[in-house]
């Protein structure tokens, strides 16, 4: 067994860092004030490969599979998550459902300029009365001469005031419902009836923009179909799948801040006359958070490598993202209960990590989904087939 | 068009911590980094390159790791790389001098005024040993047909603010300094690349440059390390007090 990053995933991840850490963290404040990412800095993280970590060259992609795109979320969530969450809905949803299913012609067409980050992507599941029950979706598609009439509308939807193509499910046969009558579609901005809703009000993630997306009688040529009609459920729990496990990186790289931070602190801050690094209390939440993290890491790398070895991985990508989000909302916690009020102050990155945090228990699939979702993988060994 | 970078590779010092009281430096973490004006002087002939569509060849003395600096060059896109697998403190000035032989007909050197780490400074020796135009402390470089030229900071100007430009008939050796072009991020795929390309660095020993034993010895001896004396806070004076003092 070898724990080593092979040498080009260090080389990779020393040149993030140094990206996030000039680039990325001096503005990371400022993008949580402001409640948007400079587009010059989308346009510089593109021209670095940012937007397209686990595609192939050929695509402008970097061709680092899922254990490159893990590192990236890390070092990008360490730093701020709200740019690592525009490009975890960007790559991980977005991109990845039209890699996964879509034609070659589809992936020529769109690739290019999403790899490169010249276009945003965006992943369209949820609706106003279908969140955790995603196979409850109302939006039609209904086919008229060649091309489908898109008629609905989407709700919560990452990156939907900034993309420039949305991948959307949309029911093609409501008799059959989203379990073999949904399917996929790649709907472009400009196209007359498709209105993003303005940016949502949100606790976190200022930077990240969200908000619903209206089709009003959308025209969308068949070409545009992503995967088979009528599988696009299908579809879209494969790059849900999939998505778990680097959004569990995303989550290692905000624990790890919090203890970074907790420990910078423990040095600095004194009480009764000395570091409070020296009290138990502060020893204990300290080594509480690293042994958490550690665990988690070995959880997350483990789960990349069975992705880009095609064993199965869904129980474990599930676990990513349940562990994960848990394991980064506790440490941001202690981190806060360790800066005492200082942490709750704006001028210090606790408070931020603490509003970003929250989300990542909710969004991609509630952590009662992934329970499911572990629990039916499990279950299924024994022969139980659960369904929600 | 042919242009010669060379890099040094040295400890990042961010992984290292200075203990006064021990006496010594440890390394937390073995991470190597390029030479900072090194990779500003990279960035300047990769600007040249741009611009002229010059060859770039990246190239290092030093022992199996120093691999890394120059797959990073590659990245960035110098066309080659040569190491000079070499694992001993010599003196690089003669396997560039060697190097530039076995190349032939390069027409600029670009390199780091200085080292991070011991501050050695092999331009202006390289320009006399190898019979090219010296030109130091670039801020920025270009060329112009077969004369380069550079600005450099003004030291006669008290504000640091001035510079002044300077240039040269190629061949020449031009080093540049920490405040040189910013370099640029080399796209993700392409380190990935670099990485899995068996060929990417070619590698080179002091037999193949027809160097012998004598260009091996090593120029100085470590002894041992001492550090400075610790700096005492200086004392703050009023201005009625300096001019006190300088009235003779």
């Amino acid at each position: 067994m070898n724990y080593d990053l092979p040498p080009e995933y260090n080389a990779l991840r020393r040149m993030l860092r140094e990206f996030i850490t000039e680039e990325i963290a001096p503005v990371a404040k400022k993008i949580d004030e402001d409640s948007v990412v400079p587009p010059e800095l989308i346009r510089r993280m593109g021209d670095v490969g940012f937007f397209g970590v686990p595609f192939p060259r050929e695509y402008g992609g970097m061709g680092a599979g899922e254990l490159g795109y893990c590192i990236m979320m890390e070092e990008l969530n360490r730093v701020c998550p709200s740019v690592a969450t525009i490009i975890g809905a960007h790559i991980g949803i977005g991109v990845m459902s039209l890699y996964l299913d879509g034609s070659k012609a589809l992936q020529q067409k769109y690739m290019p300029d999403l790899c490169s980050g010249r276009k945003i992507a965006a992943f369209a599941l949820t609706e106003p009365n279908a969140g955790s029950d995603a196979a409850g979706i109302q939006m039609r598609a209904t086919l008229e001469g060649d091309s489908y009439i898109l008629d609905g509308q989407k709700m919560w939807i990452t990156n939907g005031p900034i993309a420039d193509v949305i991948n959307v499910l949309a029911l093609t046969d409501p008799a059959l419902g989203a379990r073999g009558g949904a399917t996929v579609f790649a709907v472009e901005r400009e196209w007359a009836g498709y209105t993003p809703g303005k940016p949502e009000s949100k606790m976190g993630l200022h930077g990240s923009p969200t908000s619903l997306l209206n089709f009003d009688e959308v025209r969308v040529p068949r070409e545009n179909v992503v995967g088979q009609i009528g599988l696009g459920f299908v579809t879209f729990m494969k790059a849900l799948d999939i998505g778990r496990a680097s959004l569990g990186a995303a989550t290692l790289g905000g624990a790890q801040a919090s203890l970074e931070a907790s420990i910078r602190w423990a040095r600095t801050r004194q009480q009764f006359g000395r570091p409070i690094a020296h009290m138990q209390s502060i020893q204990f939440m300290i080594a509480d958070m690293a042994a958490e993290i550690e665990a988690l890491r070995a959880l997350v790398y483990r789960t990349a490598w069975l992705i880009d070895n095609g064993r199965p991985f869904i129980k474990e990508a599930g676990m990513c993202k349940l562990l994960g989000s848990e394991t980064a909302s506790r440490c941001i916690d202690r981190a806060l209960q360790i800066h005492g009020a200082l942490g709750l102050s704006r001028d210090f990155t606790i408070e931020r990590g603490f509003r970003d945090a929250r989300i990542s228990e909710i969004f991609e699939g509630t952590n009662e989904i992934q329970r499911i979702v572990i629990a039916s993988e499990l279950m299924q060994g024994v022969g139980v087939r659960i369904r929600p | 068009m042919r242009l010669l970078v060379l890099l040094r590779q040295l400890l990042d010092p961010a992984g290292m911590l200075v203990n006064r009281k021990a006496g010594k430096v440890f390394v937390n973490r073995e991470e190597y980094m390029i030479n900072p004006a090194d990779k500003r002087a990279l960035e300047a002939a990769l600007q040249i390159k741009d611009a002229t569509g010059a060859e770039v060849v990246a190239a290092a003395v030093g022992p199996a790791r120093t691999e890394d600096a120059l797959r990073e060059a590659r990245a960035l896109g110098a066309d080659r790389a040569i190491l000079i697998k070499e694992d001993v403190a010599a003196p690089a000035g003669r396997f560039y001098e060697a190097l530039c032989d076995s190349l032939g007909d390069v027409d600029l050197i670009l390199t780091g005024d200085s080292a991070l780490d011991t501050g050695e400074a092999v331009g202006p020796q390289l320009a006399e040993m190898v019979n090219m135009a010296f030109l130091g402390n670039a801020v920025q470089c270009a060329l112009e047909g077969a004369v380069v030229r550079i600005v450099r900071r003004d030291v006669r100007d008290a504000t640091q603010r001035a510079y002044n430009g300077v240039e040269a008939d190629l061949p020449a050796v031009v080093t540049v300094t920490r405040s040189g072009p910013t370099p640029r991020y080399p796209h993700g795929g392409a380190i990935i690349e670099m990485y899995r390309d068996p060929e990417a660095v070619e590698i080179m020993t002091a037999a193949d440059l027809g160097l012998d034993d004598s260009a091996l010895q090593p120029a100085v001896v470590e002894r041992g390390q001492s550090f400075p004396p610790e700096r005492e806070f200086g004392k703050q004076m009023t201005v009625e007090e300096i001019a006190e003092r300088m009235t003779p």
